[in-house]
């Protein structure tokens, strides 16, 4: 520590509190043979190891992931709704490279955590000191009657963006005048709560220019959703009579899909459709339970100060597949825990204590192009448990009401938003 | 944590600030809660600070103006869409810290 630091801790009077530090402070020594191996190349895990490189560059990092691109889930909904097309929610894992993110394209098959390592699809095994797990949801079909896996090539999900988000935007393309959207939601929880009532939304805003006499249908597996009062103000604002919202205790739950009739078959009567969007209940994805991070259940818990796997050492899971306190399942949040988590990560391999910074959530939906709102939160671990808790005086939805003006605002703040958030994943 | 007088938050803030800026020029780098901190507000206002889209670039804005902003937003007394939502919790000191060490990063016209 240089004198400078010195002398400005004692002026700032936080005895013993480390706040800042001049950038001339001499760094931690970290263990210079350190391998952080990431699982995910999503939100999380581009976010986890980017910062990773930034925080510890003497550490290797390794991210694992399925695909040489990332489709991002925010903002599918607007190829969905005809509104931007799919090449601008691609993005390629170049700017990880040139951080110095070893990026392997070989899907991770298998984690132990005893052993340490990681098994890729292709047979190699990677060694770890710390293990970032970030590789978000699996669906759990057999949770649906009568349907497996292989009817989301003619009832897409959409719920992973790429070829399912082209294929459900096609069918809405096609689709007969005067024709049905059903949207089918899971109970919670679930990737992304406000995500198919955006969804919802921006089908409309193309329908409404192309299909105006279509109806859309949502079949909800629950009877409340996310920031509902002002999706169903945005909806009687811009598409009124078009979205039918059917909850939960209005139909009893779905008895049967028949997906050669488009037809949803519930306890209280058949829905028909011509386009039918299930989106099934969820689960952490496979490689996190078969690893027994998920105990005895389907998510993974986590403490929220390190992000450590309650199940398993060295093992740190952030994202939709785990359970991070109040942190809603959003790409969002993910990208904070990824860098969060580097930061404890980096503490642990240094051998320091990890810090207990505050963490954001924030989360635009698009109810039309130039009509957004947005659900914020702010976020710190208990002092006693490490849950991450939401603080008090803090978060909640945009305001309801008639007010336009606010409404194009965050319109505008959503776009940034979204520039920004890939910008620090994937950007240069 | 929070001040209830605004006056008297200012006042607070900018003493610390008087503490916080006293070594003038220097670059810093965060450590401590402040860097976990720190990495929160990027991930809307942009890597580094820098700004793509419709979230104002907050690196090297004077600091001042930064805690100014900060502690309208958090009182109430200054309209915004999503910031009076996040500010609350945040004491004076953590403003303090959060707009020094945005200050100290160089921002679009550097």
């Amino acid at each position: 520590m240089t004198r400078t630091g010195l002398t400005r801790r004692q002026a700032l009077g936080f005895a013993g509190a480390a706040l800042t530090a001049p950038i001339l402070a001499a760094p931690a020594r970290a263990r210079a043979d350190a391998h952080v191996v990431v699982i995910g190349g999503g939100f999380g895990g581009s976010a986890a190891a980017r910062a990773m490189r930034r925080i510890m560059p003497e550490v290797a990092v390794t991210l694992v992931t399925d695909a040489p691109d990332f489709a991002t889930c925010p903002f599918s909904n607007l190829v969905i709704g005809g509104l931007w097309d799919m090449s601008e929610i691609q993005f390629s894992y170049d700017a990880l490279h040139d951080d110095g993110v070893k990026v392997r394209v070989d899907p991770a098959i298998a984690l132990d955590p005893a052993g340490r390592t990681v098994t890729l699809h292709s047979g190699d095994r990677l060694s770890y000191d710390r293990a970032i797990v970030s590789p978000g949801i699996d669906f759990r079909y057999d949770a649906l009657p009568g349907v497996g896996p292989e009817v989301a090539d003619r009832l897409p999900h959409a719920w992973k963006a790429g070829a399912q988000t082209i294929l459900l935007r096609d069918q809405i393309r096609s689709m007969p005048q005067g024709g049905t959207v059903i949207i089918a939601p899971p109970d919670n929880p679930f990737r992304c709560p406000p995500g198919p009532y955006e969804r919802a939304s921006l089908i409309a805003s193309y329908l409404s220019r192309h299909n105006p006499a279509a109806k859309i249908i949502i079949v909800d597996g629950k009877d409340k959703f996310s920031k509902q009062g002002l999706f169903m103000e945005g909806w009687q604002a811009l598409y009124p009579g078009m979205i039918d919202f059917v909850p939960f205790s209005d139909h009893g739950g779905l008895k049967g899909i028949d997906a050669d009739a488009r037809r949803v078959e519930t306890y209280f009567g058949d829905f028909k459709g011509d386009v039918i969007n299930l989106i099934p209940p969820q689960q952490a994805a496979t490689i996190v339970l078969d690893a027994g991070l998920g105990g005895s259940g389907l998510w993974c818990e986590i403490d929220g100060l390190t992000f450590e796997a309650r199940e398993a050492d060295h093992v740190h899971v952030i994202g939709d597949a785990a359970i991070v306190g109040d942190m809603p399942k959003s790409g969002f949040a993910a990208a904070t825990q990824g860098k969060a988590c580097a930061h404890a990560v980096a503490a642990l391999l240094e051998g320091r204590e990890p810090q207990r910074g505050i963490l954001m959530n924030t989360c635009y939906s698009l109810v039309g192009p130039e009509y957004g709102i947005s659900v914020a939160g702010v976020y710190r671990s208990a002092q006693d448990t490490n849950r991450l808790a939401s603080l008090p005086g803090s978060g909640g939805t945009s305001a309801a009401g008639n007010l336009p003006e606010l409404r194009r605002d965050e319109a505008d703040y959503a776009r940034g938003w979204y520039a920004n958030l890939t910008q620090e994943l994937f950007g240069a | 944590m929070t001040c209830p007088d605004p006056d008297r938050a200012r006042h607070g803030v900018f003493a610390i600030f008087a503490a916080v800026l006293s070594g003038t020029g220097t670059a810093w780098a965060a450590d401590g809660p402040l860097a976990v901190t720190v990495d929160a507000c990027t991930t809307c206002h942009g890597p580094r600070g820098m700004s793509q889209g419709t979230m104002p670039t907050i690196a090297g804005m004077d600091s001042e103006a930064f805690a100014e902003a900060l502690l309208a937003f958090r009182d109430g007394s200054r309209e915004s869409t999503v910031m009076g939502r996040l500010v609350g919790p945040l004491s004076d000191e953590d403003i303090a810290e959060i707009a020094a060490y945005f200050a100290a990063l160089p921002g679009a016209d550097q």
